[in-house]
């Protein structure tokens, strides 16, 4: 799976106010839809970047960066 | 299609763009409505059907079952008077179909009026509310506000296209100067490049500046079969997928493209013979892909493009400045390209403008709705 686009948001809702700013990212998969999710906090991807996902959290994937 | 009758915009109406802490809805959807009636010298014995285009004013006031509420207030009872939501191409949907049904014959005068109250919530529930325009499943869980889901748009397009921050910058930066002369926006402020480009981020790579504005306001128009001084020359919407993750290239808008396609075969023209245009520039990145779905210049150059302003784009200063309460913004575009055609943009006319165009979208483009507008009798 790689970052097909990202952004970090530094004005989030209310409810997520806690993790900001934190990355969003948009990932492809080889045979699949693409995923919407977050970075796991303390990292910063890129796209292009290969990922993983490294948990499901209140059903939000969240990736790391597949090295 | 076939459209038997031709269409002409005979009266507009405004209220100014902004934050009208002691207006409500119904009462600047009301100032709206009369003004349009009276500029098209008719009472509301004249119209035939209501059209009201409104995203979420139950959720912003409290209030729902909009459209008679304002109808009823603006004299406009015994008449049908629908509400419809398309997100931010609420009014532009419901212009798409008063135009319809006047062009089919079934009525001959119709009022289409936008109307959003937005500044009565606090920031964080305007967002909020604005989300429920996007998959709030698989979107707004996550925390992709829409500032978010255009920031990827943009983050792609430079990936893809080498669009830069800069483009981005000029897009925020022509649009503030043109608001600047237009009486009825909502931000009449000139700003920098330098101040465009340091702006508090949002999203990466959007910051403050290139973001639209939190705005009440209405719109409204009169449209008839009868003889009138703009015509209506096409107008087509469409629609896509509303979440971004099922998009197949997320820096084309491909229901813009099918709608502007499709207008300008309907008006038998191509994107040359447009003087100018107002597009729905929630984002300044949403600039820099209409221009490029509007087909006025190659895809992947909107930003250049916009950078070297070939043409006037947003002469009324947008979303961006002129403001974005959401549910007026349709209308107002084609009130707006209506006041350039007939000569009357006091402050902001521009010397050029026959023949104009409108774009309003729908979340990050489920809806597109592109109308023509051109010189009539």
């Amino acid at each position: 799976m790689t970052v097909y686009s990202e952004t970090l948001v530094w004005s989030p809702p209310a409810e997520l106010a806690a993790l900001a700013p934190y990355q969003l990212l948009l990932v492809a998969q080889p045979d699949g839809p693409r995923l919407l999710g977050r970075t796991v906090p303390g990292e910063r991807l890129e796209i292009g970047d290969n990922v993983a996902i490294d948990s499901v959290v209140d059903g939000v994937h969240l990736f790391r960066k597949n090295s | 299609m076939n459209y038997m009758k031709e269409v002409a915009v005979v009266g507009v109406g405004k209220t100014p763009f902004g934050a009208f802490a002691a207006r409500d809805l119904r009462s600047l959807a009301v100032e709206a409505v009369q003004n349009a009636l009276s500029d098209a010298g008719i009472g509301p014995d004249g119209v035939q059907a209501f059209y009201l285009g409104n995203f979420a004013g139950p959720s912003f006031t409290g209030q729902s079952h909009l459209a008679p509420y304002v109808a009823g207030a603006a004299g406009l009872t015994g008449i049908p008077a629908t509400r419809y939501e398309a997100a931010c191409a609420s009014s532009g949907a419901a212009f798409h179909s008063a135009w319809q049904a006047v062009a089919h014959g079934v009525y001959e005068t119709v009022v289409v009026c936008g109307v959003e109250k937005m500044t009565c919530q606090p920031t964080a529930r305007v967002a909020q509310i604005l989300a429920m325009a996007g998959d709030v499943a698989a979107e707004g869980i996550p925390g992709a506000t829409f500032p978010a889901i255009f920031a990827m748009i943009a983050r792609r397009h430079m990936h893809q296209y080498g669009t830069t921050r800069e483009h981005l910058a000029h897009v925020a930066v022509k649009n503030h100067a043109n608001g600047a002369t237009n009486p009825y926006a909502h931000l009449k402020k000139i700003i920098t490049l330098e101040q465009a480009l340091a702006g508090k981020p949002i999203a990466e790579p959007l910051t403050l500046y290139d973001c639209s504005l939190v705005s009440d306001g209405a719109a409204a128009v009169v449209i008839s079969s009868r003889a009138g001084a703009v015509k209506v020359l096409a107008c087509a919407q469409t629609s896509d997928h509303v979440a971004l993750a099922d998009k197949a290239d997320i820096t084309h808008l491909p229901s813009v493209q099918s709608a502007a396609r499709q207008a300008y075969a309907m008006a038998r023209l191509t994107p040359k013979d447009i003087d100018f245009a107002e597009v729905h520039d929630c984002f300044t990145i949403a600039e820099i892909l209409a221009v490029e779905e509007l087909g006025f210049c190659k895809k992947g150059e909107g930003g250049p493009w916009s950078q070297a302003q070939p043409m006037p784009i947003n002469r009324s200063g947008g979303l961006k400045s002129k403001g974005h309460p959401v549910g007026a913004t349709g209308v107002a575009q084609i009130a707006d390209v209506t006041l350039q055609i007939r000569g009357q943009a006091t402050g902001w006319q521009l010397t050029k403008a026959d023949i104009g165009l409108a774009q309003n979208l729908g979340g990050s483009g489920a809806t597109s709705v592109v109308t023509i507008l051109g010189k009539g009798n």
